[in-house]
Order: C-alpha cells, then sequence, then structure tokens
C-alpha cells in the first residue's frame, strides 16, 4: 500500500517532506557544503559570507552535517577537498547537498566561479560533484551566470537550482538575498510542515526575485531555474522537531497515513463528484485535526 | 504621432509637362488629378498612361495616384538624385510621406525643399501641415507668414481654418475658407466645402448644403465627411462621428484613412467587432498607418482580457488582474456616479464602460491622435480607457484610483450635455472632484502652476479650451489641467454647489463658454477671470517656489549628512511654506526622515500622517507609515492608512493582505473577504495561508459555507496546517 501511495504522493511535490520522512533509513545523513565566492566589492562580500552563514545555520536546523567555506578559506582546492570529503562519507541513501554563494562568469564556452586564486570551472564542478554516491541530490548555485551550470550538472536524482536562465545573464544576483528569506519566511513553507523544502524555497525566492524587479520598474536581470526532479530535501527548518514517544508514534503513524490518503483522495479529484470529494477530505481532515491536537502540533 | 485627420488637399503637381504615351496622350500628372474627382475610371487610364514616361518625377507622381506608394517612393528617390535643385520634387515626395502617415520623413523633405528654395509656399504649408498634426502651435505661424506671400493659398488657409475651428472659433474657419470655394482647383473647393460643412455642424446647422455641393461636385468625394466627423472627433461625439466615417466609406470604400477612423471611433463607443472589420479594411489598403496596425495589435490582445457585464458596469480587464481589480472598480463605480450624478443634477442611465490595460501602449492607441488627452486615462462618452495600475512601476505611486474618479466625472459631464461640454469646463470639473470627492482628495497644485499664476501666464477663461487643445508651450496642457480645476473650485466656492451644475445646463443646451458662464453666474467671463485672479493671489502669493525647492534641496542633503536637527529645520521650512504640496520631492517625507533620524519617532509619524491626510499617496511612504503606526500600536490609525496603500497598490499581494488583516483585526468582515479574495486571485505564494485568511473572514462574516468551502481548500494543499486546523474544529463544533 505504501509503495502505491509513494508513487502517486511523488508526482504530488506539496507531499513529499510528508511521505519521504516515513520511508526513508533512519541512518540517512544528510551533508552540505556552503561555499561564499569572493565579493569583489566590500559590501558584496560581506553579504555572500552572511547569507552563506545563515543558510549554514538554517542547515545546521534541519540536522544537516555542515561544511562552511567563507573568505579566504574559500579556495579551488578547498573546495574540490570539502566535496572529495563529501563523497568519501556519503553513502547512496544519504542526501548530498551543495550551495554556492557570490559571483560567477561565462565567456561563451566557461562557467567560473569566482574564489581566491584560480576559479573552478564547470568541467572542474561537474567532475567534483559527479564522484558524489547519494541518491539525492541538491546543488544550488546563487551566482550571476549560474544558468550556464544547470545543464553541465544535471544527473539522475540531482536538483540544480540555479539564479539565472543562461550564462549571459551576467549581473550581480539578488537570488541570494531571497533564497535567505525564504530559509526565514512562514509563507515559503506553503505545506504548513514546519519546514521549507528545496522547491518551496526556489519558488519563493524566484517569484520574490520577480517582484523585486517588476516593483522598481526595471527590466529582470535574472530568472532563476530548476533542473531536474522537484525536491523536498529541507533547507530549513522553522519549528523545531520533537522526539516522539510511544503514543506519539502510534498517532504519527496514523496521520501519515491519513496523509496518503489525503494524497490518493487529492489524485482521484478529477474523477470524483465533487461534494463526494470534499465531504471525503472534510472527514479525513477532522480526524488529522484530532490526531494534530493529541500530538500537540496543531490545534 | 500618425495623421489625426484627413489631408483636405494636395496642392496642384507642378512638375513639368508629360511626353505622349499612348491613350491620354499630352496629359500631365495635374490632368490626372483633376479627372479623379469625377472619373476615377478614367484617372487610374490617365495615371497608367503616364507610366511609361521617362521622367522619374512623372513615373511618381502616376505610381501615387494608382496607390503603389512604395513604387512612387522609389521614384520619387530617382526623381530627387536626377535633379538635386528640384524644390517641387522635393515638396510632393514630402506630401507622399506624409499621407504615408511619416510626418517625421515629410518634415525633412519639405526643409530640404526649403533650403532649395527659401520662399517656396508649398513646402511651407507642408511644414505647417506637419506642425497642425502635432498640435503644435507653430502650424498658424507659418501659415499666417504663408497667407502674407500668398494670400489665397487655399493649404494655408486650411491649416489656420482647422485650428480656429478645433478650438470652437468657426466664425474665423468661415471666414478663412469660403473664398476658396469659388477656386480653380476641385481639390481645394472641395476642401474648403468640407471645412464649411464642418462648420456648419460645429453650429448645429445640420444638414449642411456644403456636403450636398461636394459629392454634386464629386459623387465619391467620402472625404467631406471624413473631415467633418473629424472635428465630432476632438469634440468627444463620438457616436456623430462614427455616422458620418460610415457615410464616408459608403460613398467611398476605398477612403481607407475613413475606415481608419472609423475604425478607432467605433472602440470609442465599445463596437469591437465592427472596430475590427473596419481597421482590417484600412491596413489592406494602407498597410503604413502605425495607428491602425498597433489598434490591431492591441485587439489582438484582448482575449486576454475577461468581459464582466452588468446593468450598472461593464469591465474589461487583464484576465490576470480582474480578481484583484474589480471589487475595487465596482466599488469607485457605485461611489461616484450616483454622487456626482446629485451634485450635477444628472443621472447616468447607461452602464459605464471601463477597460484598464496593464500595458501603457496598449491604453495610448485608444487615445492616439486626440489633442490634449491626458496619459492616464480617457473618457470616450460612456467609454474609460485607461492604464491599469501595473502599467507602471508601483514605486511611481500612479494613483489609478484617483484617475478613474476623474474619468468617471467625465461620464457625467460628458452624458449629462450630449457631449457639448466645453473641454476645459469638463476638466475643471473632473480634476475639482478628484480633489473634493475622490478617493485620495489629493491637491497637490505643481509648483510650475504657482510659479505661472504668479508671473500672470494662465490663459482667460475664454480661451482656455486652447490650452488642451493647441497647446502654446510643452507644459501648457498640465496647467490647463490645474487651472481648469482651481477655476471649478473658486466657482463652487464662490457662487455655491448648484453654480457648476448650472453653467453645465447650459453647456446641456449649445451655449458657449461665454454664455455659459453667463448664465451659470450671471456674470462676464472677462469678470470671471478677474476674481479668479485675485483668488489665486490670495491663496498662492505667498508660496516662494524658489524658498521651497531650496529648502527641499537642503533638507535632502542634510538628511544624507545625517545632520538631523538641521534636515528637521529646512523641512519644516518648506513644508510651512507650501504645507499642500504631496507631489514628488514633497516636504513632509523627508520631515519625518529626519524627525525620526533624530529618534522623535511621534514627530515623525504626525509629519507622515499629514502627508497621508493631505493626500500624499507614494507607497514606499505610506508603507513606513503604516509601519510606524503599528509599532506605536496604533492599528485603529494604520488601517486607513493601509486602506489607502492597497488601494493604490492593488496589484501587491501583500499590501491586500495586510488590508484584510487590519479588516479582521477590525472586525470589519466583508470588507476583508473583498481583500482576501483579491490576495488570493493575485496568486500568492503562499496559496494555503491566502485561502485559510479568507476563510476565517468568512467566518467572522457569519458566511459558513464559504468559510468551509475555503479552510478545505487550504487543507487540501497543506493538511497540518495548523490555524486551518483548528479553525476546521471551530467550525465543526
Amino acid at each position: 500500500m505504501v509503495g502505491k501511495h509513494m508513487s502517486r504522493a511523488l508526482r504530488q511535490a506539496a507531499w513529499l517532506p510528508l511521505v519521504l520522512a516515513a520511508v526513508l533509513p533512519a541512518s540517512a545523513a544528510t551533508r552540505t557544503v556552503i561555499v561564499s565566492g569572493l565579493g569583489g566589492e566590500t559590501q558584496y562580500a560581506e553579504a555572500f559570507a552572511a547569507i552563506a552563514e545563515s543558510a549554514a545555520q538554517s542547515a545546521r536546523g534541519t540536522g544537516a552535517e555542515v561544511t562552511l567555506l567563507t573568505g579566504a578559506g574559500a579556495t579551488r582546492e578547498a573546495i574540490r577537498g570539502a566535496l572529495a570529503e563529501l563523497a568519501r562519507v556519503s553513502a547512496e541513501e544519504d542526501v548530498a547537498v551543495v550551495h554556492l554563494f557570490g559571483h560567477g562568469t561565462y565567456d561563451g564556452e566557461t562557467f567560473r566561479f569566482n574564489v581566491p586564486g584560480r576559479d573552478p570551472t564547470d568541467e572542474e564542478l561537474s567532475e567534483w560533484l559527479g564522484a558524489l554516491r547519494p541518491g539525492r541530490q541538491l546543488v544550488v548555485v546563487a551566482t550571476s551566470a549560474s544558468g550556464a551550470l544547470a545543464e553541465p550538472l544535471r544527473r539522475e536524482g540531482r536538483t540544480v537550482i540555479a539564479a539565472t536562465k543562461s550564462g549571459t545573464e551576467q549581473s550581480a544576483v539578488v537570488f541570494g538575498d531571497y533564497w535567505l528569506e525564504a530559509l526565514r519566511a512562514p509563507s515559503a513553507d506553503t505545506n504548513k510542515d514546519g519546514a521549507v523544502g528545496a522547491t518551496e524555497a526556489f519558488r519563493f525566492t524566484s517569484a520574490a526575485v520577480e517582484r523585486h524587479f517588476e516593483a522598481r520598474g526595471l527590466m529582470a536581470t535574472e530568472h532563476a531555474r530548476m533542473e531536474g526532479p522537484e525536491s523536498a530535501i529541507l533547507v530549513s527548518r522553522l519549528e523545531p522537531e520533537r522526539l516522539p514517544d510511544a503514543d506519539s508514534r502510534r498517532l504519527a503513524a496514523r496521520r501519515s497515513e491519513i496523509e496518503e490518503a489525503i494524497a490518493g483522495l487529492r489524485d482521484e479529484k478529477d474523477s470524483m463528484e465533487i461534494d463526494a470529494y470534499f465531504a471525503r477530505l472534510r472527514e479525513l481532515l477532522l480526524e488529522l485535526a484530532v490526531i494534530e491536537r493529541e500530538l500537540g502540533d496543531g490545534p | 504621432m500618425a495623421l489625426s485627420r484627413p489631408l483636405l488637399w494636395l496642392p496642384g503637381v507642378a512638375i513639368g509637362l508629360a511626353v505622349t504615351t499612348g491613350v491620354h496622350a499630352a496629359s500631365t500628372p495635374e490632368d490626372c488629378r483633376r479627372l479623379g474627382y469625377t472619373d476615377r475610371q478614367a484617372a487610374t487610364e490617365c495615371y497608367r498612361g503616364l507610366l511609361l514616361d521617362p521622367s522619374p518625377a512623372i513615373q511618381a507622381e502616376a505610381l501615387w495616384g494608382l496607390g503603389d506608394w512604395k513604387a512612387a517612393n522609389r521614384a520619387f528617390r530617382a526623381a530627387a538624385a536626377a535633379a538635386p535643385k528640384d524644390a517641387d520634387v522635393r515638396v510632393r515626395w514630402g506630401l507622399l510621406y506624409l499621407e504615408a502617415h511619416q510626418d517625421a520623413d515629410a518634415e525633412v523633405l519639405f526643409q530640404e525643399a526649403l533650403e532649395l528654395d527659401g520662399a517656396h509656399v508649398d513646402a511651407q504649408v507642408g511644414l505647417a501641415e506637419v506642425a497642425a498634426d502635432r498640435f503644435d502651435a507653430r502650424a498658424r505661424a507659418i501659415a499666417n507668414s504663408v497667407l502674407e506671400r500668398a494670400p489665397d493659398h487655399p493649404g494655408a488657409r486650411f491649416v489656420l481654418a482647422r485650428g480656429a475651428l478645433t478650438v470652437g472659433d468657426v466664425a474665423t474657419g468661415r471666414e478663412l475658407v469660403l473664398p476658396v470655394v469659388e477656386a480653380d482647383d476641385p481639390g481645394a473647393r472641395l476642401g474648403a466645402m468640407a471645412l464649411l460643412a464642418a462648420a456648419d455642424h460645429l453650429e448645429g446647422d445640420v444638414p449642411s448644403e456644403w456636403t450636398g455641393r461636394a459629392l454634386h461636385e464629386s459623387p465619391h468625394h467620402g472625404a467631406v465627411f471624413e473631415t467633418v466627423a473629424h472635428f465630432y472627433v476632438i469634440t468627444r461625439r463620438y457616436e456623430e462621428a462614427v455616422a458620418l466615417l460610415e457615410r464616408a466609406v459608403e460613398v467611398d470604400p476605398r477612403l481607407y484613412s475613413a475606415h481608419a477612423a472609423l475604425g478607432i471611433n467605433l472602440l470609442r463607443v465599445n463596437r469591437f467587432d465592427e472596430a475590427q472589420r473596419h481597421l482590417a479594411r484600412s491596413f489592406e489598403g494602407d498597410p503604413y498607418d502605425s495607428e491602425v496596425v498597433n489598434t490591431l495589435r492591441m485587439l489582438d490582445s484582448l482575449h486576454r482580457f475577461d468581459l464582466t457585464e452588468d446593468p450598472r458596469l461593464v469591465l474589461r480587464t487583464h484576465q490576470e488582474e480582474t480578481g484583484a481589480l474589480e471589487g475595487y472598480v465596482r466599488r469607485l463605480v457605485d461611489e461616484a456616479i450616483p454622487s456626482m450624478g446629485a451634485r450635477y443634477g444628472h443621472v447616468v442611465e447607461e452602464p459605464v464602460i471601463i477597460e484598464l490595460y496593464p500595458h501603457h501602449d496598449d491604453f495610448a492607441v485608444r487615445t492616439s491622435g486626440l489633442p490634449g488627452i491626458g496619459i492616464l486615462g480617457a473618457t470616450f462618452g460612456d467609454v474609460i480607457a485607461m492604464d491599469s495600475p501595473s502599467a507602471r512601476g508601483i514605486d511611481d505611486g500612479f494613483d489609478w484610483a484617483s484617475a478613474l474618479w476623474h474619468e468617471l466625472a467625465h461620464v457625467v459631464t460628458l452624458n449629462a450635455t450630449d457631449n457639448l461640454v466645453s473641454r476645459w469646463f469638463s476638466e475643471g470639473v473632473s480634476v475639482l472632484e478628484e480633489w473634493r470627492t475622490g478617493p485620495s482628495r489629493s491637491r497637490s497644485v505643481p509648483l510650475e502652476f504657482v510659479e505661472a499664476a504668479q508671473a500672470g501666464r494662465l490663459l482667460p477663461v475664454e480661451r482656455l479650451d486652447g490650452g488642451f487643445m493647441q497647446p502654446d508651450s510643452p507644459g501648457r496642457v498640465a496647467l490647463s489641467y490645474v487651472q481648469a480645476g482651481l477655476l471649478c473650485e473658486y466657482m463652487e466656492d464662490t457662487w455655491g454647489v448648484g453654480a457648476l451644475a448650472r453653467v453645465l445646463a447650459a453647456y446641456a443646451d449649445g451655449e458657449d463658454t461665454a454664455d455659459a458662464i453667463g448664465r451659470g453666474l450671471e456674470l462676464a467671463p472677462a469678470e470671471l477671470d478677474a476674481g479668479f485672479e485675485a483668488h489665486l493671489d490670495a491663496r498662492f502669493g505667498d508660496v516662494d517656489p524658489d524658498r521651497f525647492r531650496a529648502n527641499v534641496q537642503a533638507a535632502q542633503r542634510q538628511l544624507k549628512e545625517e545632520d538631523w536637527s538641521a534636515a528637521v529645520e529646512a523641512a519644516r521650512a518648506a513644508t510651512k511654506n507650501y504645507p499642500e504640496y504631496v507631489g514628488p520631492a514633497s516636504a513632509w517625507p523627508l520631515l519625518a526622515q529626519a524627525q525620526a533620524g533624530a529618534g522623535r519617532m511621534a514627530e515623525a509619524t504626525a509629519a507622515l500622517t499629514e502627508y497621508w491626510r493631505r493626500g500624499g499617496r507614494a507607497p514606499g511612504t505610506l508603507r513606513r507609515l503604516v509601519e510606524w503606526l503599528e509599532s506605536g500600536d496604533r492599528p485603529a490609525e494604520a488601517l486607513p492608512v493601509q486602506r489607502s496603500l492597497a488601494l493604490v497598490a492593488p496589484l501587491v499581494p501583500e499590501e491586500r493582505r495586510r488590508l484584510g488583516d487590519f479588516l479582521v483585526e477590525a472586525g470589519q468582515y466583508e470588507d476583508a473577504i473583498l481583500e482576501y479574495q483579491a490576495h488570493l486571485a493575485l496568486r500568492p505564494h503562499d496559496r494555503a495561508d491566502a485561502h485559510y485568511r479568507l476563510a476565517r473572514a468568512y467566518h467572522g462574516a457569519d458566511r459558513l459555507a464559504a468559510a468551509r468551502r475555503h479552510v478545505l481548500y487550504a487543507l487540501e494543499i497543506a493538511p497540518r496546517f495548523g490555524d486551518a486546523l483548528a479553525l476546521l474544529l471551530e467550525m465543526e463544533g
């Protein structure tokens, strides 16, 4: 049953965190590498470092192990070393997350992530990331020209989020500022599970970037894109996770069943009488409301 | 700008005689042109006969006569190269460009002709035509200088007569063209008859004998109707214009400029399907008319618009904006039409038709060819077309609701007078209504107006229409709006609330401005001007624009330097000098910023509150005021400011949601529902939350079925949404 509902639920991004949380092996770990590149000007350098630090804090809040490289420490060699270490310690069932904040350049052929010393190129980044074993990966490149990386970094099980549509969008990006906002904003958590997944963060950020330019009457100089599967990998937790006791575990299990039933019901919505659909939905939700109240997570 | 009126007349062809060529041996282009007024088939044969002429200038004339403008253009280019000193060729070539709606190219050629022959009157008249086409006052000066040397020149007389008729000086218009009726040139005679017919129509002498005489001379001369229609268009009488343009294309189905004008004016009376047909017909025959191309393009985009209709309102909005704007538009119409109807003694029975365009270019095509139309909105009888709030950046602070209020006042004054109201009075009433009864009630008279009033540069009331229709300087139209508004305000304050209604009633009876003022106020226009001047002096005499600007600049500089006390002093001096100014670079926000910098938040909040109370509507400034009021725990005062903010930025989801939250806090659930519906329609990122807030407002309003529906929508998206689950449990007992 679970498997059947799983396949349905996977088609619905909104349900992913809930369902995956129920099926991931207990030993699965999330490991995150966050890099803040060169700022060029002081204001950018400070901003990138602050964004990277906040992203690291948020990642730690989700239980991830975090490696943070900023300032003089964020060299090409350091990045290569951090990714090699990530590859070494991660298993297939783990989750790997990489964030790059800063400036990127693209000369029509090669993308370069600007760091102290020699810049890593798209080929090198692709090679280093290619060594990662986890079946679920997230790469967020919040730099100018980062769209140039979206295709080269694609691979099965990896979601790539880039701040720009292509390598030709070379202005400094505001994507990172809004990504940071997504990690904190309750409105980014659209499925109200108390955490922000990668897809939720991407949607929040890209909408905010769009509004940023519209509100100023400016032509948009960046258009964020997401390649690969929609991702429920957590980038931030808005509410602390609690360890369940025995009763809670029973209730949580029932809650998962209800959530799966709701997911299934939603899949069948188009083929149902609308009144019957909402009557059944209401019934399930009322039970869920009571469980949530007993668990202390809800009303 | 594309040509907005028919070319009345092209001067005779001065290019040399043709050689013997086939059927019409020894014909000249001039012979062919004259033939065209009575026998088109013969004229066509005549022009064909000229095609083999070795002279490129004659070939050009023949090709132009046959309607092949592209080939004619090439031939004129060859002719000009072959005869580089020939001014005539350049003038004729320029006239071809003028007919092809390329005024800038025409202007260059007329100027080149004048460089070759400084006394070339046709070149000068060509320049006058170009200027008139742009509503440029220089047209009159050029035409007058031509008449000094060539007193009978029909083209110069027509330019001046059109100008006179445009501002309602019918007698001068008649006087100028009456002698031309006896001219030898049939084209000149027909042009004169058309203007005389227009003069008759402007004076209500309908049907005009001149249309009959024109058709007797040239049975397919639809241009006579097109010319008369032009004067109905610029006096906003679109139904009458449409009837005449329909007659024009009936008489001459190949009169593409009339098809274009008919299409554009059918849109103004909300007959879209017919409009599209005529515009397409025009485009087939004349693909060079950018006004037609742009309008067809705009019509193509209308498939993305919603049409909402009821007995009071027909609303065309972009489908992405309908949900956010419909409620506000409906509320503004429901308030404006009855209240203005009561003030002016006229109730509009027909539904008001409102079109809101997210792209300014689409709105602009609705107003092209009309003199003195403001760039915010336009009213054609019962039809209002304007920019939607999204047509401008949010930070521009486009007060679209006040603009709509202004246009709704036009609907009342135009409707009350069957479009006979003078331009200045209709604008004046609309501006006054914005100030007195509108949603913002901002009366921000710009410093430029204060300076013009102090320098005695305002127009007397009898010439105020000219400030819109034939502005004598780039800023005149804007000045005229403010002057008209202040004049109407002065009239109402001095002669009572019924004074404006009495003047309006006089216009409805067909009176001109002098008589309407006489009837409404029992005094002569000159007396009104004198009283108004004294009023302005009392009101603005103490305002010192230079000192105001200097204080504002000083405050801006001191704010940058964080010299808070100096900034407070300079900004305060500016607000004392001219407190009612809340436009761009108003001193109130500067004073607030300086007070806040100095840590005096109560004074800062008071300064911004004053800015808002006086009608200031810059969204960023209002947002700051709301935040300050909220942080000062003054939600009851924040609510009306947030209402203004949501109205000026109705497409910003967060502002609609925040207003909904304030309204729920205040227990105003029905209004909150409107805000949350708009928020949801704007496709916010967090849809579960949007449904939940709407459910909460419905629940507060005791509309439980809707509340249940929306809480289920919220939980369908986010089943673990704690607040929504709590509301569900509460509703289900």
